[in-house]
């Protein structure tokens, strides 16, 4: 096998958003089926040079064969899209219930998420996967930047005041957290990424949504005051928003082609994360509205500069360009 | 042009019928096909993998890497039970379309 094999299979590779196991199964059954094709060229006269080409166009595009792939391993149907809206529609009942300011129902929740996402990561993160995912890592996410603060905080106060607002003890818990974090949120990433950067964008998506509803409460006074009248007003707004990425992630999970699920998310997502804005912050001006649409955008998007796939296939397209 | 768009709509009945007798590999059934309908049928040969795929994920057949005559790996497509009964249904429904074709197309024959 050739040059001309060799960037067959480069195309073929950069283009495949599968999981890691089908993806070696389809780059061996490809290769062996050229292989063997070649072979049968070469037995009926024809040049070794001309019978890989021959072989090769007989095989067909590798973005088109990429493409029918991704639409029959990354799309999900019934059952399995049920699964993959159940997070969603469980926040949206916490929300539309009340249930976010018992903590025992909070505890309940997380442990659900962390529980799913672990059976889903032993059994190699089936298609509807990413919503557990993504409630799984709220905790770590969430806790990593108050322990960021905390410790920033109290290094601040030890070098000004010289007194430490934790005991050393407390510090050292906090500060060892964060590490430790960071390893769970990169491990997560890293494996996901090997699928497809979308799937981390999926996962995503209630970051957004939890984090401007965080900054309403944090706005009338913090999470843990006993008056949270105005909060649990906005409760209903809440649970209509994780309706609306249940039914949006229904939508994406039925998806085959994968340009459209990127056109999807930018095109609904952000508009979402603007409305939940100004739900929450009636006063909030066009320049926060324009803020939530951007960052927004820029988290689900940001994925892609972390994939290896994506990466080493604009490579080789950009070298095909030059050569 | 026409010929493409059948082979479309058929291309999982015709792999379920060819699997029925025997388990066979991709370039094995590539062969299969052109030797069974004359070479009536062409295709991409790439485009046959993700059909395979899909009938798998649908559970209708079932794939295993093992070695060939020629004692290479392949993965080997073998029809499931689920298979056999869709293979039915379709053969069925196949019979019923080209009768009312021909009654259409080919009045008084």
């Amino acid at each position: 096998m050739g040059d001309a094999t060799f960037r067959y299979f480069a195309a073929l590779w950069g283009s495949l958003h599968v999981n890691p196991r089908t993806r070696s199964d389809v780059l061996y059954e490809a290769y062996g089926h050229l292989e063997e094709r070649t072979r049968e060229l070469a037995h009926e006269g024809v040049s070794a040079e001309a019978a890989e080409h021959q072989a090769l166009a007989d095989f067909g595009d590798p973005r088109e064969i990429a493409q029918a792939y991704y639409s029959v391993h990354a799309t999900t149907r019934g059952r399995d899209t049920l699964f993959a809206v159940l997070p969603h529609i469980g926040i949206a009942a916490m929300f539309r219930f009340h249930l976010w300011v018992e903590l025992f129902w909070v505890a309940v929740a997380v442990s659900i998420a962390v529980a799913t996402a672990t059976a889903a990561w032993r059994r190699g993160l089936p298609n509807w996967t990413a919503p557990w995912l993504g409630y799984a890592l709220v905790l770590p996410a969430m806790t990593w930047v108050v322990a960021a603060v905390v410790v920033g905080y109290g290094a601040w106060a030890f070098i000004s005041g010289g007194t430490p607002p934790l005991s050393l003890a407390m510090y050292i818990a906090v500060a060892t957290w964060i590490p430790v974090a960071t390893i769970i949120i990169l491990t997560i990433a890293r494996r996901t990424l090997s699928y497809d950067w979308l799937v981390i964008s999926l996962a995503s998506l209630p970051l957004p949504f939890l984090s401007a509803w965080l900054f309403m409460l944090h706005w009338q006074g913090g999470v843990l005051i006993p008056d949270r009248v105005r909060a649990l007003e906005m409760d209903t707004v809440t649970a209509l928003v994780f309706l609306a990425l249940a039914g949006f992630t229904a939508l994406f999970m039925r998806i085959g082609r994968r340009s459209w699920r990127l056109v999807l998310i930018l095109a609904l997502v952000p508009p979402l994360a603007a409305i939940a804005t100004l739900k929450y912050h009636a006063a909030a001006d066009l320049a926060t509205v324009i803020g939530a649409i951007v960052l927004t955008a820029v988290l689900l998007v940001s994925p892609v500069l972390l994939d290896p796939v994506d990466r080493a296939s604009l490579r080789l397209r950009r070298r095909d360009a030059t050569s | 042009m026409y010929q493409n768009e059948l082979l479309k709509g058929s291309t999982e009945a015709l792999l379920l019928a060819l699997l029925d007798g025997e388990a066979m590999y991709g370039y094995q059934i590539v062969r299969e096909m052109e030797r069974r309908s004359e070479g009536y049928f062409r295709f991409k040969e790439g485009t046959l993998y993700p059909a395979l795929h899909r009938l798998e994920k649908a559970k209708l057949v079932v794939g295993s890497w093992a070695d060939s005559a020629t004692g290479q790996q392949r993965r080997y497509y073998a029809i499931t039970a689920a298979g056999k009964r869709a293979l039915e249904a379709r053969h069925r429904e196949w019979q019923s379309f080209s009768k009312a074709v021909s009654l259409v197309m080919e009045p008084g024959s």
